[in-house]
């Protein structure tokens, strides 16, 4: 049974902790998304588990339709994301065929949703152990006396949970997997709780590190990999790289299952990819890579996170609709 | 992947130039910079290092023009250390610090110094000896402050100075005051220890008549400054008889007040003293007078 339908939830994790890593800039002071995270973790697991409800409701064709773009659209600016990183950081080194090429290739392996399944645990551990590493490399350089004790405007908190409540497709996807009727709210609290306290975290690291300069730093993760003084080649960022490429392709082998699922509703049991449909994923991620790879991507991301907000409220009034339908014609 | 993420899918490395310092400095109003980088054809690869140097009207320019001065293109993944001018302010640290952030995208925490007092007459004869004393003197003082520590706080910096006679000075750089140059252990190793940059304190004190080699850290109490020094040797130099802990105590309770006072003057806190007074009081409460007290251990 566990090996037709394995867990899903680790993956979903590793989805939601890259985000977090591959930051390009510091979102919030610490002090405000800990206040932040009490009430964004529930709302975000409320939302997600309301979405659920709502699709097993009333999905139809064109939420469907929508939902699948939407993953497409998000997995091309996560491949843009990284080939910023990779361009900021090693300018002229590697390009957006390149990237693309090492991270989709991998896909192909990652299209049994075993294989999914069985690769996240693994990018997890592999995630927490070199975040631990990091953190031990950089502890010399955390000074406590860089935690700024000015006191926090209503602005700062407005920011925290601007941040926050960023929508990610993650906390919609369990409304895809095969668990119909036996909806459970802990996971999507979980996967909320575990995305947010690791985010405060990171960010309680980051004031640590920087003080006062948190705001301003680029890529400010990195950075501070860079100064970890144990590793090949003294420091820690080919590793590190290593271990994002193999999350971001987790994360669009994941998009990849959610899509088959939408666009094939027929055949739910199914628990793998084509290899027949990795042809058109490729050449449709590619080109549209290619077409917005001027695009701005931090303002693309938002509009990104504001369009599956819109999409998550459309659902739900789809949703409540067909309550209501189903209600009256029972009461008829 | 590895390799083409980390740079060697274009030019070799060994056919670039790799910068390990950038030296600032001014003279006459202009910029100028020196490049110290790995002298690849040289035998002894671990010390040989050859320096590029140009002139600019901004720091930016000079480095733009150091850069274009070299055959091969610049990689400056293996930078570790940069060197501030002499008569460096808060201003001219933050754009500095910048501007490496910004063109050579270095790891922050490549250490930074602050040039001797000693105008430099030749990059080309002094550039590659005054970065490896910085090197040594990093080394042997345990001194270390990264370039982010440039931007840690708002209103001030404070950055080691190289002193080519010995030890290190310590550049206090306010916001809103003029740069001190704190000089000799009582003064600039108190203020590095008190500034978070080293846990040691090493030289001597009391106009040279004795010298003293610590361990140092700090914790704030109350209002009052603990520094707490451990496997302490004091020695006379001269030979004199005389408590030499509490000559120490008295020269770095004077130092720390003197510093102490021309840093409030400037409305800066290198010290962190604000920071402690919080976590007691709450945030935004006024410090009350700060006094300094020396515990051996």
């Amino acid at each position: 049974m566990k090996r037709d339908r394995p867990s899903l939830f680790a993956a979903l994790t590793v989805g939601v902790l890259v985000n977090v890593l591959l930051r390009s800039q510091s979102g919030y002071w610490p002090r405000a998304g800990a206040a932040a995270a009490l009430v964004c973790v529930p709302l975000l697991a409320a939302v997600g588990w309301l979405f659920a409800r709502a699709w097993d409701l009333g999905e139809n064709p064109l939420l469907r339709c929508l939902f699948a773009a939407l993953l497409v659209y998000t997995s091309a600016l996560e491949l843009l994301r990284f080939w910023h990183l990779a361009r900021r950081l090693y300018p002229g080194a590697v390009s957006l065929a390149g990237v693309c090429l090492m991270t989709l290739l991998p896909v192909i392996y990652l299209r049994r949703v075993s294989a999914i399944s069985q690769t996240a645990h693994v990018v997890l551990c592999l995630l927490g152990l070199a975040t631990a590493f990091m953190l031990l490399t950089v502890l010399p350089r955390l000074h406590i006396t860089n935690l700024q004790v000015v006191a926090l405007t209503g602005r700062d908190y407005a920011a925290a949970c601007r941040e926050q409540l960023t929508m990610y497709p993650e906390y919609l996807l369990p409304a895809l997997w095969p668990e119909r009727g036996n909806r459970s709210f802990r996971p999507l609290y979980k996967l909320a709780a575990m995305a947010i306290w690791f985010d405060v975290g990171v960010h309680f690291m980051l004031e640590l590190f920087y003080g006062a300069a948190l705001p301003l730093r680029v890529d400010p993760i990195h950075a501070a990999a860079r100064c970890g003084a144990l590793s090949v080649f003294n420091r820690l960022e080919s590793l590190q790289l290593i271990l994002w490429v193999m999350a971001i392709t987790l994360k669009l082998a994941l998009y990849l299952y959610a899509m088959r699922r939408l666009l094939k509703p027929e055949g739910k049991k199914d628990t793998a990819v084509s290899l027949g449909s990795f042809p058109l994923y490729f050449s449709g991620i590619l080109l549209l890579c290619a077409f917005l790879r001027k695009v701005d991507i931090d303002i693309a991301m938002q509009a990104r996170s504001a369009v599956t907000w819109g999409f998550v409220a459309l659902a739900g009034i789809g949703g409540a609709a067909a309550w209501l339908c189903r209600s009256v014609k029972r009461c008829c | 992947m590895s390799l083409l993420l980390s740079g060697c899918g274009g030019q070799a490395l060994s056919q670039r130039e790799i910068v390990r310092g950038v030296l600032f400095d001014r003279q006459n109003g202009d910029y100028s910079v020196c490049l110290v980088l790995a002298d690849q054809n040289a035998e002894e690869t671990a010390q040989a290092n050859k320096v590029a140097c140009a002139l600019g009207d901004t720091p930016a320019q000079a480095l733009q023009n150091a850069e274009q001065s070299l055959p091969g293109s610049v990689y400056y993944g293996l930078l570790d250390l940069a060197a501030l001018p002499a008569d460096v302010d808060w201003q001219m640290a933050r754009e500095l610090g910048m501007l490496l952030y910004e063109n050579a995208q270095p790891a922050p925490e490549l250490s930074v110094f602050v040039l001797d007092t000693r105008p430099v007459n030749s990059w080309a004869r002094e550039g590659a000896q005054l970065y490896q004393g910085m090197k040594s003197l990093e080394d042997t003082a345990r001194v270390h402050c990264g370039l982010q520590q440039l931007f840690a706080q708002e209103d001030v910096c404070a950055v080691p100075g190289y002193a080519a006679e010995g030890g290190y000075d310590l550049v206090l750089l306010p916001r809103d005051g003029p740069s001190v140059r704190c000089r000799g252990l009582e003064e600039a190793q108190l203020a590095a220890v008190l500034c978070g940059q080293t846990t040691h304190l090493q030289g001597t004190y009391a106009d040279g008549s004795a010298s003293c080699r610590a361990r140092a850290n700090v914790t704030v109490q109350n209002g009052t400054v603990q520094l707490h020094l451990r496997e302490v040797e004091l020695r006379s130099l001269y030979g004199g008889e005389g408590d030499l802990e509490a000559l120490l105590c008295q020269s770095l309770q004077r130092a720390f007040g003197a510093l102490n006072y021309r840093m409030q003057a400037a409305g800066a806190d290198p010290f962190h003293l604000r920071f402690w007074q919080a976590c007691s009081y709450g945030p935004g409460t006024v410090p009350e007078r700060i006094t300094l007290e020396v515990t051996f251990e």
